[in-house]
């Protein structure tokens, strides 16, 4: 019984050898998604992060710190939203006061939501944020709801079908952000 | 905070029981390890250094020391205790707030219910066997009926029938959890548990005590996970310590058994399934009543592809030992258990960790009445206690260790039945429908 125990056990050892010789033999097969799931990852973000302007990201680095710094952590601003939906990068950083920012794009991610008839246009999608940074989403359409984050369990009230709502993604994984009256999926946030 | 905007305490998701978020995808790499250690696990299975049954043998147990013997008073307090929570549960579901994040009923059933009871099941051994309020209000029935009629109080009858009603039971809960548009809210809760609980009752007034023991899915779901147990509770109320898994060898198999594990399986596969971008955009913009009815077609096809995959296994493994197939489906299916288990840890252990702090803050104010007991009622979900990569860790090693005592419990009873060669060679099937349950329970992971 006992002999037989420890020849499992010695056998388990060996599988595990036999393992790790794989997995260090193939280190070009393992250690290459990391890298790879990355760098697909960090593509969509930079898209998405700033369609108004492009940025020669050098010189809007530090000026962005300065933004997000002056700001509180969790911002909801209900949005005018004419100027919000015609002209994005006007009404950018609210925080006017930042030196040298007057063409400088809001930081992190925004994620823009069209809201028509309960029915979010292009479907439900899934978008991808770095933890830490600011994440903005900003609807329009004519949808008189509630947008609900879950996890962080902020709200925003459409007014008009249109609103604003910023937060720092400071909690990893993955969110439903939620039409909620009408209990419609629009985004999954995935914070990592 | 600006105008506009308001924030609200945590309130459950729609599209899963209760819960804000959701697992980040596990790493490819992470994948790919506890895969190709399931594989590596697999082959060492097939009968290197295991090669006469084992498991059949020690699952009898050693009978632990007397005074670790939980006392009669300590059995009597647990179904106090079961009976107690179930009301308290059904009384918030039914007159509580309708607010799903302030109502205790979504977090005590989809969470420690759901998930929490196997994990300590598969731990401690059977404790719902020692809550469970249906068995208590069985109990009190026959004992009630026995004193009035003068006769002497008869023994559960376990031999009874089948496992059909188990099935059903536990196939209206998942469609409830999983595919109803309005899950979280607690007074679909409440139905749920006012008819099972009425169900369960007209049925041990007909069948008795042994009825409720067959047909109360949980009930019987639970059981087998403690057949996993390193303890359990014998006939005469000893309790054994034994070899985990060892249980496994002795579980009774009646017609039905096979499709309830495989049903449980599946239901927390569609779970995973329902959070790729895959599903997401099957069912992008749907709400209301035809998200229920794509949930619902989703959620039997995936029990409908877990259980035509065993299906085959069992029609390949019936060619080469020439044994009938209804024989070896229930020969083989309890050794699924352990993967069904591995599945709950995957999808559901961070739901627990996580979520089930709100149930701990709403035990302060359980009937959302401004009370606060125990001054935690304010307090909401604490995000950082475990991080992201030990979460991931823990899923991936769940799913793998959950595949190898999957296989070692099939190589059992392979063992059990047929000369060692012949074992090894009725395994290939099986290993292989269980390799492709726990690359597909890793692929869900994935997110894909």
């Amino acid at each position: 019984m006992t002999s037989a125990w420890k020849r499992a056990g010695t056998a388990a050892a060996a599988g595990f050898l036999l393992l790790a010789a794989a997995a260090c033999g193939g280190t070009g097969e393992t250690e290459d998604p990391v890298p790879a799931t990355n760098a697909d990852r960090a593509a969509p973000q930079a898209t998405i992060a700033d369609p108004p302007a492009p940025v020669t990201s050098t010189t809007a680095a530090p000026t962005t710190t300065v933004v997000t710094t002056t700001r509180p952590t969790t911002t909801a601003v209900a949005a005018d939203s004419s100027s919000t939906v015609a002209a994005p990068t006007t009404i950018a950083p609210p925080t006017t006061t930042a030196p040298t920012t007057t063409t400088a794009p809001p930081s992190g991610t925004i994620i823009e939501l069209e809201i028509t008839g309960g029915r979010l246009e292009g479907g439900a999608r899934r978008e991808a944020a770095p933890l830490g940074e600011e994440v903005t989403v900003r609807v329009s359409g004519n949808s008189a709801d509630h947008v609900h984050v879950h996890g962080y369990d902020l709200f925003l009230h459409l007014e008009d079908g249109a609103g604003e709502l910023a937060f720092v993604a400071d909690i990893p994984g993955v969110f439903e952000i939620e039409l909620e009256e009408a209990g419609i999926v629009l985004v999954q946030l995935e914070v990592s | 905070m600006a105008a506009g905007a308001s924030v609200a305490v945590a309130s459950p998701a729609g599209a899963h029981g209760a819960g804000g978020r959701l697992d980040l995808p596990i790493p490819a790499w992470q994948l790919a390890w506890a895969a190709s250690f399931a594989l590596l696990s697999s082959f060492a299975a097939l009968g290197f250094f295991w090669n006469r049954p084992r498991l059949e043998r020690a699952a009898v147990g050693r009978a632990l020391p007397s005074w670790l013997q939980a006392g009669r008073v300590l059995l009597a307090a647990g179904r106090v205790l079961g009976l107690a929570a179930f009301g308290a549960v059904l009384y918030a579901a039914l007159w509580g707030t309708t607010e799903a994040g302030a109502n205790i009923s979504s977090f005590a059933i989809y969470i420690i219910f759901w998930v929490g009871i196997p994990l300590v099941s598969a731990l401690f051994g059977d404790v719902w066997a020692a809550l469970n309020p249906f068995y208590t209000l069985a109990d009190l029935g026959a004992w009630l009926r026995a004193r009035i009629g003068g006769r002497p109080l008869p023994v559960v009858d376990r031999s009874a029938g089948h496992h059909w009603w188990a099935v059903a039971s536990v196939f209206c809960f998942a469609w409830l959890e999983l595919a109803f548009h309005n899950s979280d809210s607690p007074r679909a809760i409440g139905t749920f548990m006012a008819v099972y609980a009425a169900v369960m009752l007209t049925g041990a007034c007909v069948g008795g005590r042994g009825w409720v023991r067959g047909a109360d899915g949980f009930g019987v779901l639970f059981t087998k996970i403690a057949a996993l147990a390193p303890l359990r509770r014998d006939e005469d109320g000893v309790w054994r310590a034994r070899v985990p898994l060892a249980g496994l060898s002795r579980l009774p198999v009646k017609p039905g058994t096979v499709t309830f594990i495989l049903t449980v399986l599946g239901s927390t596969a569609f779970d995973g399934f329902t959070r790729s971008s895959f599903w997401l955009d099957i069912t992008s913009g749907r709400g209301g009543w035809f998200l229920t009815a794509l949930n619902t077609g989703g959620l039997v096809f995936v029990i409908g592809m877990v259980m035509f995959l065993y299906r085959l296994a069992i029609m390949a493994t019936a060619r080469i030992t020439g044994d009938s197939e209804a024989d070896l489906g229930d020969a083989f299916g309890p050794s699924l258990i352990p993967i069904a288990l591995a599945y709950t840890v995957a999808h559901y252990f961070s739901f627990l960790i996580f979520e089930g702090q709100m149930f701990f803050s709403l035990l302060s104010d359980p009937l959302a009445q401004g009370w606060d007991l125990f001054g935690i009622a304010s307090r909401t979900v604490d995000y950082t206690v475990l991080s992201p990569a030990a979460i991931a860790w823990i899923q991936t090693a769940g799913i793998a260790l959950g595949h190898i005592a999957g296989a070692a419990a099939a190589h059992d009873r392979a063992l059990e039945r047929y000369p060692a060669r012949l074992a090894v060679r009725s395994q290939y099937p099986i290993l292989a429908v269980m390799i492709a349950y726990t690359v597909g329970g890793l692929l869900l992971l994935l997110g894909a």
